[in-house]
């Protein structure tokens, strides 16, 4: 289990909004590259499946972002080659390469994101803004899969049933809106039910007091301080336009100044933190774990 | 807004937040991430706008039949999302949504059509781009419901708004991807990336014409007898 | 005072006349009320009436009081001491997730946090469902389902509960869990409990108190054993009653009404006095065979279990074979390895002795198969019962029964069944050889279970070969020629209702149980008047 299974999700949430916000619209190639590195860190540093296509896809959305840019953008400086009376640039290559770096990390933040953000969460966190839309939020998600498997024995009693003329395309097609207008029957039918049952609970669309699984603790407290207090180092430097960055026509070179590293250093500890935080975890409840063990003779032998 | 108690703080919070603290938070935004200024902009903006529909839906009184509909509603459109799957570039999200919002009126259309998207990429993937997708399919059905006198009973009309907003879904999502990659109002760069996306939004446009054909008839007829039936 | 107080209520839907006509009655404190009668005598309506959140809208006169209250004044805190489960398992879950769902009712009445935990826990330990706590709902079997549903409505702390037909959509084993718990709850927290319910041989025993309600009037109401013995000679709600009940009619209905088994047992071995001896020679099917599997193997997925294992069966033309058994035992994925929706792993299904591979296409749905699967609402697909049979190529003369009074109506307005007996008659529209069918008394009461029945048999005189899956044994006994017992995926035993049901004695039915030890060869109440010598 990961030890941000244990922080109150708001908190959780207001770090991924202070990344990626502060990393994807700071124009900086050294705050990209941070954001990166982070990213893939902490995406192997998560415990749980991890779907490895991912780097696949994020290499490969790089490479075109890289090949692509300079074919449709022709502004910068270093002309490489000039096809159809269009100029090819450095320049715009390493914007591309920019680019698909901010994209990748962008990818592999919100992968960790999704498997620690469980639907739950998401509907916690939509219950501070609106209580009505978190209960649609998990109505919705407690259909759904009563949707799917009703369609599939829709779809079973059809064919059982010799509706389904013969297997070409456009009798599939009608068997499909068969199966979505019955489906559809139900669900209406179905609904009142769901209310009724609702209304008996004394459910009447006033307000209520969400039951909470998550309490805010001084983990949370901490959390949330450090990552603001972080960020606030980035949006300060970045308001200053400290961490501006040219590519056209000639590609800057990064800043460097006290502003700029107060910046990154900000930002680097802010991507660094979560990786930190499931690392130190990992280590103490190896740490407690092993005291489990010396524990486990239960009945003293004779 | 239901952590806060006080019932005239939040009836002066309810007008202070559309019209000062979102353009502040825009526009402050704006000022930060100076080189990525339009990106920030379009972003905010969209998400912004997400939520304060989400806050007048829960302000304004729903019906608990309508509110498990909705649900139901938005549950459907996902599954159909996640059965439409295999094929590329085709998901009755846009035609469920309008069918329903015909009939059940703009705010619902707005609130299914943003969280058939919001949970169908709790399957599909969420990304940076899931506060577009619920902005752009919010306001089809938004629209949808605006117009629905004009839609409900006239199969004709729907699939020309369908094809149209079909269409149009695909440009936005189109035009937001390169204004918020390259930060420019750049019109070449529009246009190359429309006319390479232009195979989808054509068959993305005709899917929803199609889906409007097969579902039109059980909708109006099914919903039609649940609106006389039990008054929602 | 009495907890309830209903005084000479009436109420009509508009455009109907009076549902429920002039009924008055009390509920003291701690009552266990079971209300039987009739599907549409207005059961469901008189119980909704008690709830204010859920009365329907109509013509109401006479009044209802709760405490001393009318039921329109109550404020939401005082109605949620009001609880009320319905039917459906699947449909009565607002939420996603079993901790959710539990505190729901909490939630709407704002009590604090802490209380909710509390409440929470303390409910989940009680019913043993606490590893339940953070599962997806849509993960549930039926039965716990329901035991959720219960619950969020327990953590409210009401003084009533009223079920409508609780255990209707569960199977055997977990109804009688589900009825157990409410006798838990009536004993230990002295909860009064209204119900209504079809399977009366498990309410009976539990309720204190009796109500009959017919055409919308109470024609009895009092303590179980007087009130019994009160209808006994009434066939329309007699059908309905337990086996003990039933034998205790048919056996002249003299000193005290049997409840249970061991009670009917004994009354039996005293009053039974046999005419003849009860010998049934029962010609075993064969010929022709309409379906052979020869040792079938079948899993859902890879890594899973076997779901039919080794499964031999044979089926002959023109019987109609019960298939019995538990949950999972592998009724259901028989059913669909025959229809050719499931595709064996190992062994072959032979259907009209023609193997299920060589039929091709859709060609084993044209006057061959068809099965129609639990849910018979899956099978509806117009606004009009006529429009779905004109839809379908069939006319309401084509059925073996009479739908055509509902021509007009929504299928889904039907009772359960009627759907039945509708979806029935769209199955045959294919002209199927074989007929599978998929619990088909699920939920039914015992009048709409003797159509189907009925229904069967008149199939059966034209010519069909019949395959029921069921958990219902009583039903099996009356209309089956064949019975066969599935356990663990794998056909256990296969023989005619005489033999199986007298030689089993656990998995049999209620009649054979009270009868066993005294008479052999009785297994149902009509077995009894047929054998027994009543003194006139």
């Amino acid at each position: 289990m990961s030890s941000f299974q244990l922080f109150n999700p708001a908190a959780v949430f207001i770090f991924f909004a202070c990344v990626l916000v502060s990393g994807i619209f700071t124009m900086n190639p050294v705050i990209t590259v941070i954001s990166l590195a982070g990213a893939i860190l902490f995406f192997f540093v998560l415990p749980g499946q991890k779907n490895n296509r991912i780097h696949i896809c994020t290499v490969l959305m790089t490479l075109a972002c890289m090949v692509f840019n300079p074919v449709f953008g022709h502004n910068g400086a270093t002309v490489i080659a000039v096809i159809n009376n269009h100029n090819v640039t450095v320049e715009a290559g390493l914007y591309g390469i920019f680019l698909g770096l901010m994209l990748s990390a962008a990818v592999y933040w919100f992968a960790s994101f999704s498997q620690i953000m469980t639907s739950d969460k998401i509907i916690y966190i939509l219950g501070f803004l609106s209580q009505k839309a978190a209960l649609v939020l998990t109505m919705a998600l407690r259909f759904i899969p009563a949707y799917i498997r009703k369609a599939k024995q829709i779809n079973d009693s059809q064919k059982a049933l010799g509706l389904y003329k013969d297997e070409t395309i456009i009798s599939r097609l009608k068997g499909g809106a068969r199966v979505f207008s019955i489906l559809l029957t139900y669900m209406i039918e179905k609904t009142i039910i769901t209310s009724d049952s609702m209304s008996a609970r004394g459910y009447g669309g006033g307000r209520r007091r969400s039951f909470s699984l998550y309490p805010f603790g001084k983990r949370d407290v901490i959390f949330l301080t450090v990552s603001l207090v972080f960020t606030a180092c980035t949006v300060y430097a970045s308001s200053k336009g400290a961490l501006f960055y040219n590519f056209y026509p000639f590609a800057d070179t990064p800043a460097t100044d006290f502003t700029a590293l107060t910046g990154y250093t900000g930002y680097g500890l802010l991507c660094l933190s979560p990786s930190v935080i499931e690392g130190g975890n990992r280590i103490r409840w190896r740490y407690l774990r092993s005291k489990i063990s010396h524990s486990d003779i239960r009945f003293p032998v004779r | 807004m239901t952590v806060i108690r006080n019932e005239k703080l939040r009836k002066a919070l309810s007008v202070v937040i559309p019209f000062i603290f979102i353009p502040a938070v825009v526009l402050s935004g704006v000022l930060v991430f100076r080189g990525k200024s339009y990106s920030y902009g379009i972003f905010a903006i969209s998400v912004l706008s997400v939520l304060l529909f989400i806050c007048g839906f829960d302000r304004r009184k729903t019906g608990t039949r309508r509110l498990v509909l909705i649900s139901a509603a938005v549950a459907m459109a996902c599954v159909g999302r996640a059965v439409c799957s295999f094929i590329p570039a085709v998901n009755p999200i846009t035609a469920i949504t309008v069918l329903f919002a015909v009939y059940l009126g703009s705010e619902a259309g707005f609130m299914i059509g943003a969280f058939s998207a919001l949970i169908s990429n709790i399957f599909a993937g969420q990304g940076v781009w899931t506060p577009f997708q619920m902005f752009a399919w919010g306001m089809i059905g938004f629209f949808a419901g605006v117009f629905a006198k004009y839609l409900e009973n006239h199969t004709v009309r729907l699939c020309v708004y369908v094809f149209f907003s079909g269409a149009a879904y695909s440009f936005i999502m189109d035009v937001w991807s390169v204004m918020w990659a390259y930060n420019t109002f750049n019109f070449k760069f529009y246009i190359a990336s429309i006319t390479s996306a232009a195979p989808y939004t054509v068959v993305y446009a005709v899917s929803n014409v199609i889906f409007i054909l097969l579902l039109k008839k059980p909708f109006s007829e099914k919903l039609g007898r649940i609106k006389i039936k039990y008054g929602i | 005072m009495a907890l309830f107080e209903v005084k000479n209520l009436t109420f009509g839907y508009p455009l109907s006349g009076p549902v429920i006509d002039g009924v008055s009655f009390t509920v003291e404190q701690g009552d266990f009320i079971a209300v039987c009668g009739p599907t549409g005598s207005g059961k469901t309506t008189l119980l909704r009436l008690l709830k204010p959140e859920l009365s329907p809208l109509g013509n109401k006169s006479g009044e209802v009081l709760f405490e001393g209250v009318k039921t329109e004044d109550l404020t939401p805190a005082q109605s949620s001491l009001i609880g009320f489960v319905g039917q459906s398992p699947e449909h009565q879950i607002v939420t996603d997730k079993v901790w959710h769902e539990v505190v729901f009712g909490m939630e709407n009445l704002r009590f604090p946090q802490n209380l909710m935990k509390r409440r929470a826990a303390e409910i989940m330990s009680y019913f043993g469902i606490d590893t339940l706590f953070d599962k997806n709902t849509a993960d549930l079997s039926g039965g716990q389902k329901q035991m959720i549903s219960l619950a969020g409505v327990l953590v409210m702390n009401p003084k009533v509960l009223i079920l409508d037909e609780p255990t209707s959509q569960l199977d055997p084993v977990s109804a009688s869990e589900f009825l157990t718990t409410l006798k838990k709850l009536n004993d230990e927290l002295g909860l009064t409990i209204i119900i209504t319910e079809h399977r009366l041989e498990n309410v009976i025993p539990l309720c204190n108190k009796l109500c009959i309600v017919e055409n919308g009037r109470i024609t009895a109401f009092g303590e179980t054993r007087r009130t019994v013995a009160e209808i006994a000679g009434n066939e329309r709600i007699a059908a309905s009653m337990p086996g003990s009940v039933r034998i205790y009619g048919i056996l002249g209905a003299k000193g005290e009404c049997p409840l249970n088994i061991a009670e009917g047992k004994r009354y039996f071995s005293e009053h039974f006095r046999r005419n003849s001896t009860p010998f049934k020679e029962e010609k075993a099917p064969s010929g022709e065979k309409a379906v052979e599997l020869k040792n079938v193997y079948f899993r859902y997925e890879k890594s899973a279990p076997d779901v039919l294992h080794n499964t031999s069966l044979t089926v002959y033309k023109n019987e109609i074979l019960c298939v019995l058994g538990a949950n999972g035992s592998g009724k259901t994925s028989l059913l669909c390895t025959i229809a050719g929706l499931t595709a064996p792993y190992s062994g072959s299904v032979e259907i009209l002795g023609k193997n299920i591979r060589k039929y091709k296409g859709q060609s084993l749905y044209n006057n061959c198969i068809s099965l129609l699967p639990q849910d018979a609402q899956t099978v509806f697909l117009h606004n009009t019962l006529e429009e779905e049979f004109m839809k379908a190529g069939i006319t309401f003369e084509d059925a073996p029964y009479d739908l055509s009074y509902a021509a007009k109506n929504h299928p889904y307005d039907l009772s359960g069944g009627e759907q039945q007996l509708a979806a029935i008659a769209l199955v045959l529209a294919s002209k199927p050889q074989i007929l599978l069918l998929d619990e088909p008394t699920k939920g039914l009461d015992s009048l709409a279970k003797q159509k189907v029945r009925d229904a069967l048999k008149a199939l059966k005189r034209q010519g069909l070969t019949v395959i029921v899956v069921t958990h219902d044994v009583e039903f099996a006994a009356l209309c089956a020629d064949r019975a066969a017992m599935f356990f663990r995926g794998e056909c256990v035993c296969v023989d005619t209702p005489y033999k199986f049901f007298s030689q089993n004695i656990f998995y049999t039915t209620s009649t054979a149980r009270i009868t066993s030890g005294v008479c052999e060869n009785l297994i149902n109440p009509d077995d009894v008047r047929r054998y027994a010598e009543v003194e006139k």
